[in-house]
């Protein structure tokens, strides 16, 4: 298959190489036309501008974290905010008075030209940014860069006065209207707490009711104590305390009407009546002593494990308005802290944007050409012509179908080819010397056709005839020493 | 047919030739005599055709002559008994000028050397320029034409020896308005025929001119058995070879593989492995 290809490729090779008188006359041909045009073609001018914009501008720190776009010194933002069809427009009206008077489609075109050759170069390194303007009258290279860079300070200084001026007013009305809101959040509030009570003031302490507890303890101790001391410490006391602890313990958890509730009572009624009936003497004096402290204690771990319970609605809506409330609170602090941060600024780069940005290279009128490059151009012709030449001979292979190969010349006709014969120069008495004669026309025609390219450049080209005369300034002045 | 008996034949063209039957051949057999006789013409001897190739040794340009060469003698080999055109006549000619028809006549008479079986009479044909004449040094001596218009001269007085033993020339003559017609006439067919008679194999290559450029290569084809159509590399048209073709089929009989076959002429070297009688 590769065999196949190469073999192929090897014809097609062949067949060019049997035009290849073609290939060079075709190739002379376009050298010389091309060098031709390169060397008549005008010198070109570039003249050039350079700014230097820093990035971090006021609006932008002031901005800290809010996205504004495009970085503000970014050659995206140069190349849109100045080449516009207004700034482009005053530049060519500038450039030509006469522009006002002619018609739209004539001013847009002319606009369009300005703009399609003028070129600006990013440096990615830092906010400098480059104008170019390449034109065959320097003058005129130098007058649209010269322009383009007064509008350039122009557009940016009114801008950069707004960009302050929008900074400021910016944050003032934020800060009023935070604060707005707050004062709002505040009252409501405020508000609520009336409604509802200071539930802040309630708080469930955990540790007075352990407190509390132990105290009962310590009560019922005493009192158990006192009784024994008494020696009126009947089972029928013992059971009226046992049973007094119980009721309190139930309703603790219970209402009233709770049915062991009810039961304990009626037993503890029993009980009373007949430890009265039996012991008509009553209690002692330490007795009861000791049974009021526990009651006492009683009543204070009851309070202490009260729980003040709000509906939850009502607790939802609190939570939320204290949230809402310390967001605004902290937006508000850092909407201050930024405008301390955009005064700053200011100060920095001082009220009339002076260091806003500056001009690093002034345009000059270019003295030397920059272009075009014609070495460049003219190995670009010789690889062009080569092309062409080659193209040609192909195509003329192509058109009068010679054969290369006998395998094309078996399949054009269908008849066997039964040898084939090489052929050597030798072979006709005279081919020898016709085939070396070829050769010296080729190089005569060859020799005298790129001479004559030369000179029709020498004598057409400011540029190599410039060349010329400094080397033949030297060469005489070599010849005078 | 009387007339041609009336040929005046001085004695035997070729050696060793024997019966010729009068009933087929209108030269008188005891005219067609020995190739001793062709070296000299009424006691002066004749000059010396040269049959020189310059590079012959290259034993790469012999090689592809032999290979040829082997087509065409397995084509008579092989050749029907009942075949109206003798396949031992072969024509040699192009679409156009310049192909190199003439080194190819050349080139194979000389890979005929070494054949002690056949001989090889090389006719120039080619009446615009005849080349091969030129190139053997026959130029301006009695040949072809003079032979085909006067009945006065003998096959012997056209037939030269050449620098190789085993080729005879027969030169081109004077060029004449009537070369056409002349080629096509009766005593043409007369001669072709009197150098394949006997038990000697001669094989006889006609140089002719390009079918384009010459009317005669037309007639000249229809005596040969075999065409042998040369193209040269990065020359030869393709339109050309078609209508060269084309007019021969029309006008010489069938072109046919049998009949015709392409030498690929000027390569720089064999690329085409060799290839020995694909037909025939």
């Amino acid at each position: 298959m590769v065999g196949t290809v190469l073999s192929l490729l090897y014809d097609e090779m062949v067949r060019i190489w049997c035009y290849r008188w073609t290939a060079i006359i075709t190739a002379i041909v376009l050298f010389v036309a091309g060098a031709a045009y390169i060397v008549r073609m005008p010198d070109s001018y570039d003249a050039w501008a350079q700014i230097y914009v820093p990035r971090q501008t006021s609006l932008s720190a002031a901005a800290a974290n809010v996205s504004l776009g495009a970085e503000y010194g970014s050659t995206y933002v140069v190349q849109k905010t100045l080449l516009n069809d207004q700034n482009l427009g005053k530049v060519a009206e500038q450039l030509n008075p006469a522009l006002s008077r002619l018609t739209p489609a004539d001013r847009q075109a002319a606009i369009l030209g300005l703009r399609n050759k003028i070129t600006i170069r990013p440096d990615d390194g830092d906010g400098f940014t480059e104008f170019h303007y390449t034109a065959s009258n320097p003058a005129k290279a130098y007058n649209v860069v010269r322009l383009l860079l007064a509008q350039f300070v122009s557009g940016t200084q009114d801008r950069a006065e707004r960009d302050f001026s929008q900074a400021d007013v910016f944050l003032d009305s934020q800060i009023a209207i935070y604060q707005r809101k707050l004062n709002e959040s505040q009252q409501k509030l405020i508000a609520f707490h009336q409604r509802y009570g200071d539930t802040t003031a309630v708080t469930t302490d955990t540790a007075e009711e352990a407190d509390a507890a132990s105290e009962v303890e310590n009560a019922r101790a005493a009192y158990t104590a006192a009784l024994a001391r008494d020696g009126v410490g009947t089972p029928a006391q013992a059971q009226i305390a046992a049973l007094e602890d119980r009721i309190a313990a139930l309703r603790l958890q219970y209402t009233d009407q709770y049915p062991d509730v009810i039961a304990a009572r009626q037993q503890l009624a029993q009980l009373q009546q007949r430890s009265a009936q039996g012991s008509k003497g009553g209690d002692s004096s330490a007795v009861a002593v000791a049974r009021g402290q526990l009651a006492a204690a009683q009543a204070r771990l009851r309070r202490a494990r009260f729980r003040p319970t709000l509906p939850p609605q009502i607790a939802a809506q609190e939570a939320d308005l204290r949230r809402t409330d310390d967001m605004l609170r902290n937006a508000y602090q850092e909407l201050l802290a930024r405008r301390e941060a955009a005064k700053m600024s200011l100060a920095v780069y001082g009220a009339n944007n002076s260091s806003k940005f500056q001009v690093t290279n002034q345009p000059t009128i270019p003295a030397a050409p920059s272009g075009p490059n014609r070495l460049l151009l003219l190995g670009l012709a010789v690889l062009v012509a080569i092309a062409g030449g080659i193209g040609a001979a192909y195509l003329r292979g192509a058109i009068t179908g010679v054969f290369v190969a006998p395998r094309e010349l078996e399949e054009a006709f269908q008849l066997p080819v039964i040898g084939t014969i090489s052929w050597e120069q030798t072979w006709h008495t005279g081919e020898v010397v016709q085939g070396s004669r070829h050769v010296a026309v080729f190089v005569t025609f060859g020799v005298i056709l790129l001479v004559a390219t030369v000179l029709v450049s020498v004598s057409t080209s400011p540029w190599l005839q410039a060349i010329f005369h400094q080397y033949s300034t030297t060469l005489f002045q070599g010849f005078v020493k | 047919m009387g007339q041609m008996s009336k040929v005046p034949f001085t004695g035997k063209v070729f050696p060793a030739d024997i019966s010729v039957d009068d009933d087929t051949v209108l030269v008188p057999a005891n005219t067609v005599s020995n190739l001793e006789k062709v070296e000299e013409r009424g006691g002066v001897v004749k000059r010396v055709g040269s049959v020189v190739t310059p590079h012959f040794d290259e034993s790469r340009t012999r090689e592809d002559f032999r290979v040829v060469k082997r087509h065409i003698l397995s084509r008579i080999d092989n050749a029907p008994a009942d075949k109206s055109k003798d396949p031992r006549t072969i024509l040699i000619t192009s679409a156009s000028p310049r192909e190199g028809k003439t080194t190819v006549t050349l080139g194979l008479a000389m890979s005929f050397i070494f054949e002690r079986d056949y001989s090889v009479i090389l006719i120039d044909a080619d009446m615009r320029s005849p080349e091969l004449s030129r190139r053997m040094g026959l130029s301006g001596e009695l040949g072809l034409l003079d032979f085909l218009e006067n009945e006065e001269i003998g096959i012997e007085d056209i037939v030269y020896p050449t620098s190789v033993k085993g080729v005879y020339a027969v030169p081109a003559g004077l060029p004449r308005i009537t070369a056409p017609e002349l080629i096509t006439s009766e005593r043409m067919t007369q001669l072709l025929k009197t150098f394949h008679d006997g038990s000697q194999k001669r094989i006889v290559i006609i140089d002719s001119g390009s079918v384009l450029a010459c009317s005669e290569t037309i007639s000249l084809a229809g005596y040969a058995g075999q065409i042998m159509f040369v193209a040269a590399k990065g020359q030869t048209r393709r339109k050309d070879i078609d209508e060269g073709l084309g007019i021969l089929h029309r006008q010489a009989g069938p072109i046919d593989e049998s009949r015709v076959a392409m030498v690929f002429n000027k390569t720089d070297h064999s690329r085409s492995p060799v290839r020995y009688s694909r037909n025939s």
